[in-house]
């Protein structure tokens, strides 16, 4: 069996985000693996391990940089990587179908992703992957059982667990408590040097969406601090909440 | 003469030593004597032989002087054995005792060898009277060893092997007949002296009161014996001493008598150099990380396993052990990996010797590839140490400070967890996230690295501290804040305390702030070797980008790692911890405490301080200078317990075993067993876990935790 782990470089997640003139500013911003996907990583090396997966392949749309990404896939353990070229400005649209173009050269039984991006937070891509590719689709997995042809996984419902079967070739993205991605060795390091990557141009496809501006959350202001008795202390919290803040009752 | 031999003489005109008198062929030992020589020669050959399969680089050759005088120092003055009391003073004994009585019996074989003329006089009653006295101390401390060993029984000699008793009973023998043998010569003396003028020395053999006082009390229990039976018993009992003596020979490269000669290797051995992990060089072209096989540590390491006495004072010091943990330095590590080397040698010196062959012959070694395969089966860090033991250790350093032969645990521990860091990729989950910090925010924290220099805003000291890469204005000092200050919200406070600490003493500093990284210590601790020289490196260039020459470091892990470990990467620097900056600006008068005090402390060293750097007295000078009374607690100095969070375990969670505490808690209570009012540390690690530990105590609300420096902070200006 084939599998396919799509990938997605991102800021790390505690990075101070900065606007410049407008934009995202990057410098000196460490970047890395989707912390979702690296999930979605662990769970194919794991299906080789098992024994279920043959080869595990890694695809990441992306600019140049993004190799980073897959190197460090390849460093988990997955067998080889396909770098998908493209602007980092490729809405969910466009990267969804340059991934699927790649895909679809592969002819995986399996596409793993995570369910989400830490960056962008949109949720869309492995979806409209399915989409594109015609293929049956679990969303947020938290488990995941291949057998006779079949994907069996449990995913997040509403206050509880679902479980969906589904008939490979399939699209499943993982949630993060899916299962720990291991850290890479310094061997796993030296033998995905030595991993074959390839590159390819991506399909086009014009960008569906328009970003408008970007802002960053207004800063945290210091709490205020009441230290008098409870009686005195209740009263000056009203008085506060009706005239500083100026809360209003609906 | 018929014989060959002299007769007792009785008396002699002047006082002589006698030697072989009274047994015939007496002569023969001196060719005798070769055989237990060359079974020890031949012997020590096989053992050597083993420390030479060692295949990991190490020199070990360098200042030869400094190696002879440790060897000199540590071997005849016995400074390292003799600081545990009684059994190592009672030991030191048996050592001169020996020591001594060999070297009379080498006086009378060069006798007889060079026809030297035999001691006679004062010379000999001087000479005869030290032998005796040192044998007497001698046979006193082999029954006091005993006494302490099956008796006694300490917790630390848990593993009282048949071997121990036999080796005991050796020395006992040995220095028992010889002092019967010098008993029934005396009596015998006595038995022929002319009696009569008992003024005169000669006259029954008087002077052997001063020359053999022991061997005289020896002789009076022998009194009722007939001149024959005597005789007759000397002889026999003479070759008997003899033989045992030479057993005595024979059997050290076989038994834990070999200790003696791996031990002294040791002393001329041993690490010279200040604590720190051993360098992996050019980690970038390495081929294989850490320690798998047995044969990749280094030939000291296997010598190591050779010196080990099992005298078990690792053991019982260790923070693991003592809380229950699988790691025992003694047993888990030295011992099961002294019994895996012996188990694989043979099949490794074959695997030599057919590969030398092979070289020859040209002609590939297979049939020894499979009892290597055999051999190989039995994995060195899964089975002989487990993994779980590799990761026990919180890198206290109590093994090795106590260890009587300077054995070398934490660089084998660190040699294991390289390999299953780097190489197997096998490690707990919590190291991977703490890995992952550190590449990516340069903080085992996680916090993002743009907010390193946050802490100053948060604590109002923005404006007085000189921020090289905004303000870059010159400064004396670097002020290496180290991770804990900047992120970790109790220890900005001590960062803050200190800054103002500095500034009120006129002291010049520089901050780098978001170009200063993670010292790195828990990343090579937990062997992640790569990451700690990426994170030393690119503290080395910020370091030189702003010409810094002095370092004070506030955490005692950065500051170990900086001072004893950087230089490994070259950058040489100037390195203080805070706590000896305040001791000499108090010293120098330029901090005065207005308001002292008075409360009733404990006081913990933290390991890296402590232990690592031998930072005891100015920790407590600052504090006392603050007024405090500093009640010590049992375990402290050299002998202080760890807290836990060495060696990177500060990440790592620790169950409490079956039956303990965990570390913390019950290093907690040991500082808590005084009641004092606070407890007072200079490490941010430790004061994590003791903070923690005082929480889970019905002393949580009374007792409070601080740092050195907020002490002295309050002390001077009183705030907190
Ligand atoms: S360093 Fe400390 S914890 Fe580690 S083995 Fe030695 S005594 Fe035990
Ligand atoms: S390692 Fe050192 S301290 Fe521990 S038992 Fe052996 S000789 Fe004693
Ligand atoms: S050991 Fe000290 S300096 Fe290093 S990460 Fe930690 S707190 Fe920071």
């Amino acid at each position: 069996m084939k599998v396919i782990v799509c990938v997605k470089q991102t800021f790390d997640t505690e990075a101070k985000i900065e606007l410049k003139d407008g934009k995202i500013a990057d410098a000196g911003i460490n970047l890395i693996i989707n912390p979702y996907d690296e999930v979605a990583v662990e769970g194919a090396i794991q299906l080789k391990e098992k024994g279920v997966a043959k080869e595990v392949v890694v695809v990441a749309a992306g600019p140049d940089k993004a190799m980073d990404a897959i190197r460090t896939a390849l460093a988990m353990g997955a067998d080889r990587g396909i770098l998908v070229q493209q602007d980092v400005a490729a809405d969910e649209y466009a990267r969804a179908v340059a991934l699927s173009e790649a895909i679809k050269a592969e002819g995986p039984d399996l596409i793993l992703a995570g369910h989400v991006a830490a960056d962008d937070g949109s949720s869309q891509v492995p979806t409209r992957i399915a989409e594109i590719l015609g293929y049956p689709h679990i969303n947020v997995i938290t488990s995941l059982d291949i057998a006779d042809g079949k994907v069996t996984a449990s995913s997040e419902a509403d206050g509880g667990t679902q479980v969906t079967e589904v008939a490979i070739p399939a699209v499943i993205s993982s949630q993060v408590s899916w299962n720990e991605p291991r850290y890479p060795s310094m061997k796993g390091i030296m033998q995905a040097k030595k991993k074959p990557v390839a590159t390819v141009a991506a399909a086009a496809a014009e960008n569906k969406t328009k970003i408008l501006e970007f802002s960053l959350p207004p800063s945290k202001q210091a709490g205020i601090k009441i230290e008098e008795e409870p009686d005195v202390a209740a009263a000056q919290l009203a008085d506060w909440i009706k005239n500083t803040a100026k809360v209003e009752p609906k | 003469m018929a014989f060959g031999f002299e007769p007792f003489e009785g008396a002699y005109e002047v006082a002589e030593r006698v030697v072989g008198a009274n047994v015939p062929y007496e002569w023969l030992i001196y060719f005798i004597m070769f055989i237990p020589i060359v079974v020890f020669l031949y012997g020590a050959w096989k053992r050597i032989e083993i420390w030479t399969l060692g295949e990991g680089k190490i020199n070990r050759f360098d200042k030869i002087w400094v190696r002879v005088m440790s060897w000199f120092t540590f071997s005849f003055a016995q400074a390292r054995v003799i600081r545990k009391p009684l059994a190592g003073w009672m030991h030191a004994l048996m050592f001169w005792g020996f020591l001594v009585l060999a070297a009379a019996a080498g006086v009378d074989a060069a006798h007889y060898w060079t026809g030297w003329p035999p001691i006679i006089g004062n010379a000999y009653v001087v000479f005869s009277c030290i032998v005796d006295i040192m044998g007497l101390l001698a046979l006193v401390g082999i029954m006091v060893l005993f006494y302490i060993r099956y008796i006694m029984k300490p917790e630390r000699l848990n593993d009282t092997k048949a071997e121990d008793g036999w080796m005991i009973l050796l020395i006992f023998v040995i220095l028992v007949t010889g002092f019967f043998l010098e008993g029934l010569r005396i009596h015998v003396q006595i038995l022929l002296a002319p009696t009569g003028d008992t003024s005169h020395l000669a006259v029954a053999a008087d002077y052997e009161r001063f020359a053999s006082p022991v061997g005289w009390i020896f002789a009076k229990l022998f009194s009722w014996m007939s001149m024959g039976a005597a005789e007759w018993s000397h002889r026999i009992l003479w070759w008997f001493h003899m033989a045992v003596a030479f057993l005595f020979i024979a059997l050290v490269p076989f038994t834990k008598l070999w200790h003696i000669v791996a031990g002294m290797c040791n002393y001329a051995f041993r690490d010279l150099g200040p604590s720190a992990l051993r360098m992996v060089d050019n980690i970038e072209e390495a081929e294989t990380f850490g320690v798998e096989r047995i044969e990749e540590f280094s030939w000291k390491d296997i010598l190591d396993l050779d010196a080990c006495t099992r005298c078990g004072r690792c053991q019982e010091n260790c923070p693991a052990y003592n809380t229950g943990k699988k790691l025992n330095p003694k047993i888990t590590i030295i011992q099961n990996m002294k019994a895996h080397m012996y188990a694989k040698a043979p099949y490794l010196l074959e695997a030599r010797k057919a590969a030398l062959s092979a070289r020859e012959t040209g002609e590939a070694p297979v049939a020894v590839a499979e009892g290597i395969a055999v051999a190989a089966d039995t994995s060195l860090i899964y089975d002989v140490v487990t993994a779980e033991a590799v990761w026990d250790c919180t890198n206290c350093r109590a093994c090795m400070e106590h260890c009587p032969v300077f054995i070398e645990h934490i660089p084998k521990i660190t040699e294991m967890r390289r390999n299953l860091v780097m190489w197997q990729g096998d490690m707990p989950s919590e190291a991977q996230a703490a890995f992952t910090n550190m590449e990516r925010n340069y903080n085992p924290w996680g916090v993002g690295w743009a907010l390193r220099s946050d802490w100053l805003e948060e604590r109002g000291i923005r404006d007085i501290v000189n921020l090289l890469p905004e303000d870059g204005g010159d400064f004396e000092y670097l002020f290496y804040a180290g991770c804990a200050v900047s992120f970790d919200d109790r220890y900005k406070r001590v960062g803050e305390a200190l800054i103002r600490l500095l500034r009120k003493a006129g002291v010049s500093v520089g901050y780098l702030g978001t170009e200063e990284y993670c010292c790195g210590d828990s990343a090579r601790r937990l062997g992640n070797e790569y990451l700690f020289q990426t994170l030393a490196g690119q503290n080395i260039e910020s370091f030189n980008n702003y010409g810094v020459k002095k370092i004070i470091v506030v955490c005692p892990h950065g500051y170990n790692t900086l001072k004893n470990e950087y230089p490994q990467l070259g950058g040489q620097y100037e390195v203080y911890h805070y706590t000896e900056i305040l001791a000499e600006l108090i010293e120098k008068g330029k901090l005065q405490v207005t308001t002292p005090i008075n409360s009733r402390i404990t006081y913990h060293d933290s390991c890296f301080l402590g232990r690592h750097n031998g930072i005891y007295q100015q920790p407590r000078s600052v504090l006392k200078t603050c007024g405090v009374s500093l009640v010590e607690v049992e375990k402290s100095k050299e002998f202080g317990f760890c807290c836990g969070a060495g060696g990177g375990r500060m990440w790592l969670e620790e169950e409490a075993a079956e039956g303990h505490k965990r570390i913390n808690d019950t290093r907690t209570a040991q500082l808590l067993a005084p009641e004092p009012k606070m407890i007072v540390t200079n490490c941010p690690f430790c004061l994590t876990m003791i903070s923690d530990g005082v929480k889970g105590t019905d002393q949580g609300e009374t007792v409070k935790v601080f740092d050195v420096a907020e002490v002295l902070w309050k002390a001077v200006e009183q705030t907190i």
